[in-house]
């Protein structure tokens, strides 16, 4: 098992949602990303967790500790439990780039990192 | 107006690292982006190029060993990166306020200056006040202690070891050159906001995954002619075959080298400055 994640756009319903290569958002509004747990040795088939208590965090990534957000996830569909998402305040703009998933299942993590994961488009982008 | 200060680590000089020296931009030209994606990569050079043969974790992988390539070319970091390293003390440039010319840049901030013994004991650290942060984009770092420092400041550089302080004190006595004296923990990359870069290095990026992909994709087209002929009716056609894409390829190349320059140019001002 190698897990991984797959993001979402356009999620209606359990049935209806497009896959996209990554979180594309800009900065100044409130955001909720979703993402879909899955298993990279099994071709991308949903995971399902096993699992008692089962929770997720998602920690978008600075060389400043301090500067990171982490987030937890809930799930939004009680049908599928692969399908996650984590809400985003208006003035919480992570760095574009990686994002590190933690998965714990019976207080056991499971962490992985899909780069280029996120993308945030900037109001000030004249310079940096 | 007050000249003491208790100015905290990290130190910068508050302007933007790109354009170089830039106090204010007005935003209404972009100029700075996230790193180049996928549809991006397809849609700035490989417009009309069929990459079936590529999923989007591929494209991203040829995306990330083209950034890491960029970084070697034009020799700096994309995203910020942490350094630390050591100084001699050199009496001549001691004097000349303790002109630093770190190995890296350009700088972002200094996160802290110091005198550091062998074993990792901060005998002194500078307070960032004296730090003179106008050329860290050269990589420069000079201490200029003309203003007064508050106490706070100073308590933040106690010695750790009165040994230590002796040393320095028998630097008053003649000690022209130490090989390694000056500590400088210290923050590089091209911008200051984490996960952007300037367009232009983008514009390198995407050159150099592009060159990778089109020099995959050419050699599947083995054929360089066809001709059929039946009862005495022939066609034949002709074409670059696995050369298909060479003269994109030479026009990327010429792209990138010129980019490497240009970019080089901007971030990365070689001098030396010394005592003979």
């Amino acid at each position: 098992m190698k897990l991984s994640a797959r993001f979402l756009k356009n999620v209606a319903d359990v049935n209806c949602f497009q896959y996209v290569d990554e979180w594309d958002i800009s900065e100044g509004s409130a955001q909720t990303l979703y993402f879909q747990v899955v298993d990279k040795l099994k071709d991308d088939i949903r995971y399902l967790s096993q699992a008692t208590t089962l929770s997720v965090s998602v920690t978008f990534l600075s060389i400043d500790t301090d500067e990171e957000i982490e987030k937890t996830a809930t799930q939004p569909f009680s049908d599928d439990k692969s399908i996650w998402c984590v809400s985003l305040d208006a003035d919480e703009v992570p760095n574009s780039g990686a994002v590190v998933f933690t998965l714990t299942e019976d207080s056991v993590d499971k962490k992985f990192k899909v780069e280029q994961a996120i993308v945030v488009d900037l109001l000030a982008n004249g310079s940096c | 107006m007050s000249f003491i200060s208790e100015q905290q680590y990290p130190k910068s000089y508050g302007t933007k690292s790109y354009p170089v020296l830039a106090d204010e931009t007005s935003n209404l030209l972009k100029r700075i982006e996230p790193i180049l994606t996928p549809t991006q990569l397809a849609s700035r050079y490989l417009k009309g190029i069929d990459l079936s043969d590529y999923t989007s974790d591929e494209l991203k992988d040829r995306i990330n060993i083209a950034m890491n390539k960029a970084e070697l070319l034009i020799d700096t970091t994309l995203t910020p990166v942490k350094r630390r390293e050591k100084y001699p003390f050199d009496r001549e440039l001691y004097v000349k306020f303790i002109h630093i010319m770190t190995s890296f840049g350009p700088i972002l901030e200094i996160n802290k200056l110091s005198i550091q013994s062998s074993n990792d004991k901060n005998i002194f650290e500078i307070p960032p006040d004296w730090i003179e942060a106008a050329r860290f984009f050269q990589k420069q770092v000079n201490v200029i202690p003309l203003t007064v420092v508050g106490a706070t400041a100073i308590n933040s550089g106690q010695p750790t070891g009165a040994a230590g302080l002796a040393f320095i004190a028998a630097m008053n006595g003649g000690i022209d050159w130490v090989p390694s004296y000056w500590e400088v923990e210290y923050t590089t990359g091209v911008c200051t906001k984490e996960g952007y870069v300037p367009m232009v290095v983008n514009e390198l990026v995407g050159a150099i995954a592009a060159i990778n992909i089109l020099g995959n994709l050419g050699p599947q087209n083995i054929n360089t002619s066809i001709s059929v002929s039946h009862d005495g009716i022939s066609q034949s056609s002709s074409n670059p075959g696995p050369n298909v894409y060479q003269t994109r390829i030479a026009e990327l190349t010429a792209e990138r080298d010129d980019l490497v320059k240009k970019i080089r140019r901007i971030f990365y001002n070689k001098y030396f400055v010394s005592n003979i």
